[in-house]
């Protein structure tokens, strides 16, 4: 039924495409991937280049020309979530949804197809239900009470642990909130997952999970100087970013704590990494919110637009698809990957409604989950 | 007196120790690797051991002289007859020294020699004038070229110093070269101990084009007759290095230039070369008329590019061009040279071929109707088995369809019996490997059969991808009828006909139904069902999911189904539309599984 009015037209055929997948070990190589070389990966590797480098529409064609030419390898099935991916880049969402559906049907079993479900659950929330709030209230997964205070980043892993900085603080809890390990400290500044490990970024410096603490040095005019860290985020497991209070600067370092560049020439309080490489940054001490390209060029999103008004940006996240969500004191505003502004969800008096939000984490479905200061909650919204 | 005594002495050693060291000393530049007789003069030269140091270099010269005559050789006996000359002059043996000096001039006329006096320097300037000739060559222009050679010497031409030159006695031929130039030799018999001028002066006769380009590798035509290419420049300048064409020669009416590569705009140019008269103008104002060389520095050529935009009737389709993987039909590809090429369309599903000429700036639409290719092979190429005799190619002519390419292939022996006689599973595996190979849609195998009641045969054996039975087809060429049907069944097209009610639906997490993302505008729900809607029941199915959905309209054979949706109390009837997707070219009952349509 993915196929557009049953079946005429390309679709079926896409459709048809599909099964071929689902059957392709009868009639395909053996192994794409076993293949040496493995020019899926290759054609993989370079698609993803272009589609960084905003190059969608050629992205695409080479993301396609893989489910094409190796419909059998693993890569076809990312390629189809690419494609579904950089067409929502392009604002093409319905397109998009079907692309995530053929995925869903044809690969079945396998982690893409779980990812299409997550991101076609986002799409339907986002860009479908009409008339309707577009987050409910789910339940609240952990009661903070005293242990949670001053809650600068809240994150998950895909067990479901949720990992929480504080200023006091690293805790990581379980599914059902119960702590798993807290480890008292007084210089953590941010935290961001890098796969299901915690990166909690420190004053001075990064720890990978429990490992020792990674001492960083900024170049900063020729010089080695210690940093004033203030956030931190994960770029697609390749590089950190860190937001320097010093040199009031977003500068790139490796996983590893070795300096690589300044990015960008921004103060910011908060930051957030997209899944194209783009960064959100709250300025810390005017509270814009500036969008930042992988080539440090930066972008400022208009404090009030059609439909929405920031009085002060706590928190940013991006979810999978590239949306990006914007957390004031009592409402998350969502902008698209275009830009254009999508909806603001204020829970008011409802119920699960936060005043005090302090951070947020989007998880790969598109879930709120808001940390309530007053409250002392950790909400789940979905 | 004791002091002049003192003073003589004084003299001699510091001679003494002059010769010692020019001798012990050896020569800059020469290479790690001397010869044990001059390091053995330098250590004897330290001992004032004269005699032994000439004994020793004397050995050395001999050797050398036996030697092949090489450029080192020649270095080494230039080393050997000094500091022998050296050595003898330190025992007073002057005749012998100036015998050495005379064979080291012989190698290198024009030898600088670091004497350690100015007695010495005397000996062996007074050897030099003695025993050479000295020739001055005025030359015009000065940048010319001078070669030299001497007559029955079997040493090639040599460049040649311009002014004064010491050269060996003898006869020499003179050769001055310029590009643009006439070329003139001379003859000059050059005598011991005279000195000789020999004035040259080239006449211009020709203009020199000189071009460089971006890009490199360009053809440099004039008037059509190509003149040569322009090379990358080896210190990675984008600029290539200059492309130089001589015999330029005056005339009245224009030369035509023209610089041309592939995929690039050609440029073309009129160059005037007028009478040589004017270039002796030097001082003219116009720098073209005391120069008649013409430069083109810079020669930029432009991209010459077209689109190909091609449409295909299958998705996904792979677009090539010349070979060349481009991309997927629907995205036009803009960066294709000018000129002819071949496109070529491929799916899983078939295959697509054309020909076509894309100008400058210009788009061509190509509409590809991909069929199914199968190779056919002979099967009488394996022993024993039943072959069809005479031209596969007349068969294949025969029997051709529009909507089914039949390609001759070649199979080794061992690949057309695993045809033959496997069965199933292995034959599903083997005919995918040789699909894989050819990169086509099916294997067809010829084979002679006994005829049967209506005189057909001849049989064709078709095997699509994926399918492990094979499609038999009886015809006869002698039979039109047969090969009708056998076209007919061929060009058949398989109508998959699947009830429809218009919609696109998706999965979501937490939502029991199938969410519609789509309604058909002209499609039987297009007033009753919107974006959004839940699908969660089609007559007296639940719809947990999109499978549910596609499974209980496939069951459905009425002409209506009552859907139900979320949030909405009343199910809805729907008429159901029966939607035909066609797959082209593979109306056979087995070759249609391509892969199974849902």
């Amino acid at each position: 039924m993915t196929s557009r009015w049953s079946s005429t037209g390309a679709l079926c055929v896409a459709v048809t495409l599909v099964l071929c997948w689902t059957t392709a070990p009868l009639w395909s190589s053996q192994s794409a991937a076993a293949q040496a070389g493995d020019p899926a990966a290759a054609l993989f590797k370079a698609a993803d280049a272009v589609r960084v480098a905003g190059r969608t529409d050629e992205a695409i064609s080479k993301y396609q020309r893989i489910m094409a030419e190796y419909p059998s390898s693993p890569w076809a099935a990312r390629s189809a979530l690419e494609t579904a991916r950089s067409m929502v880049g392009q604002g093409k969402w319905e397109p998009a949804m079907r692309q995530m559906e053929i995925v869903r049907l044809g690969f079945k079993g396998t982690p893409e197809a779980e990812q299409a479900l997550e991101r076609n659950t986002i799409l339907h929330r986002l860009r479908l239900r009409q008339g309707q709030p577009v987050y409910r209230f789910a339940r609240t997964a952990v009661d903070g009470r005293a242990l949670l205070r001053r809650v600068i980043n809240v994150d998950m892993d895909s067990k479901g642990r949720v990992y929480v900085a504080t200023r006091q603080s690293s805790v990581v809890l379980n599914e059902s909130g119960g702590i798993v390990s807290q480890e008292p400290t007084n210089d953590l500044r941010g935290l961001a997952m890098h796969g299901d490990v915690p990166i909690w970024f420190y004053e001075r410096g990064t720890r990978e999970g429990t490992n020792a603490l990674v001492s960083i040095a900024i170049s900063d005019q020729n010089r080695q100087r210690e940093p004033d860290i203030q956030a931190g985020a994960v770029v697609s497991g390749e590089a950190m970013l860190i937001a320097d209070r010093r040199t009031k600067a977003v500068h790139r370092v490796s996983m590893s704590g070795g300096y690589q560049s300044r990015l960008a020439l921004v103060d910011a309080a908060r930051i957030a990494v997209g899944p194209l490489g783009e960064a959100a940054a709250i300025e810390r001490e005017t509270g814009a919110l500036l969008l930042i390209a992988p080539d440090g060029k930066t972008r400022p999103i208009p404090a009030a637009g059609p439909g929405y008004m920031f009085r002060g940006p706590i928190d940013v996240a991006f979810d999978p698809l590239g949306h990006l969500y914007v957390l004031e004191r009592d409402s998350v505003v969502i902008f698209a990957p275009t830009g254009e502004f999508l909806s603001v969800f204020a829970p008011g008096s409802a119920a699960g409604a936060f005043r005090t939000a302090a951070a947020f984490h989007v998880d790969a479905a598109g879930r709120l989950y808001v940390y309530d200061e007053d409250a002392e909650r950790l909400q789940v919204f979905q | 007196m004791n002091s002049r005594r003192f003073s003589l002495r004084c003299t001699f050693a510091v001679l003494v120790l002059a010769i010692i060291t020019t001798i012990a000393v050896p020569v800059a530049g020469q290479d790690t690797e001397r010869p044990q007789e001059l390091i053995a003069a330098e250590r004897l030269a330290a001992a004032g051991d004269w005699d032994q140091i000439i004994v020793s270099l004397t050995q050395l010269i001999q050797r050398l002289e036996a030697g092949p005559g090489d450029a080192r050789s020649g270095k080494l006996l230039i080393e050997a007859y000094e500091k022998r000359a050296l050595a003898r002059l330190q025992t007073g043996d002057r005749p012998n020294a100036t015998i050495d000096f005379t064979a080291l001039l012989q190698i290198d006329p024009n030898y600088v020699f670091a004497a350690p006096s100015p007695g010495i320097m005397n000996v062996f300037e007074e050897t030099r004038k003695s025993t050479l000739a000295s020739l001055d060559v005025a030359l015009t222009p000065e940048d010319a070229i001078v070669v030299l050679a001497k007559d029955g010497a079997t040493s090639p031409e040599t460049a040649a110093r311009i002014g004064s030159q010491w050269l060996a006695a003898g006869s020499y031929r003179i050769t001055a070269r310029k590009i643009g130039y006439e070329t003139r030799t001379e003859q000059v018999e050059l005598r011991p101990g005279k000195a000789q001028r020999l004035p040259i002066e080239l006449r211009r006769t020709t203009a020199v084009l000189r071009v460089r380009t971006i890009p490199t590798g360009v053809s440099v035509r004039v008037d059509g007759e190509l003149k040569g290419t322009t090379q990358a420049a080896s210190d990675g300048d984008p600029r290539s290095e200059m492309l130089v064409i001589d015999g330029i020669v005056p005339r009245a009416t224009p030369y035509r230039l023209q610089m041309e590569k592939d995929c690039f705009v050609s440029t073309t140019a009129e160059l005037m070369v007028p009478p040589l008269e004017i270039w002796k103008g030097v001082a003219a104002a116009d720098p073209l008329a005391w120069d008649p060389d013409r430069y083109y520095d810079q020669v930029s050529l432009r991209r010459a590019f077209g689109t190909i935009a091609v449409t295909a009737d299958q998705s996904n389709a792979v677009v090539s061009i010349d070979g060349e993987r481009r991309g997927t039909a629907g995205t036009p590809i803009r960066d294709v040279c000018r000129g002819d090429h071949s496109i070529d369309v491929r799916s899983p599903g078939g295959q697509f071929s054309q020909r076509v000429r894309v100008e400058l700036d210009d788009e061509v639409r190509v509409q590809a109707k991909l069929i199914p290719t199968y190779g056919i092979v002979n099967a009488a190429l394996q022993k024993g088995s039943p072959g069809v005799p005479g031209d596969l190619a007349a068969v294949v002519k025969a029997v051709r369809a529009s909507d089914l390419n039949l390609v001759p292939i070649e199979l080794a022996e061992g690949d057309l019996a695993s045809l033959v006689s496997a069965t199933d599973d292995s034959l599903r595996a083997a005919t995918d490997r040789l699909l894989q190979r050819f990169d086509i849609q099916g294997i067809a195998t010829l084979a002679t059969v006994t005829p049967d009641s209506e005189g057909r045969d001849l049989e064709l054996r078709l095997l699509a991808r994926g399918s492990s039975k094979p499609d038999v087809l009886r015809f006869s060429l002698k039979n039109e009828t047969s090969v009708r049907g056998v076209i007919a069944t061929l060009e058949q097209q398989v109508a998959v006909v699947r009830p429809s009610i218009g919609i696109d639906a998706v999965d979501v997490m937490r939502v029991e139904g199938a969410v519609v993302t789509g309604v058909d505008p002209n499609g039987p729900s297009a007033k009753t069902i919107a974006p959004g809607d839940v699908i969660v029941g089609i007559g007296t199915n639940s719809i947990v999911d999109v499978a549910t959905l596609m499974a209980a309209l496939a069951k459905t054979t009425d002409a209506t189904v009552s859907v139900r949706l979320r949030d909405k109390s009343a199910p809805i009837t729907i008429a159901v539309k029966s939607s035909r997707t066609v797959l082209r070219g593979i109306g056979l009952t087995f070759s249609t599984a391509i892969c199974q349509p849902r």
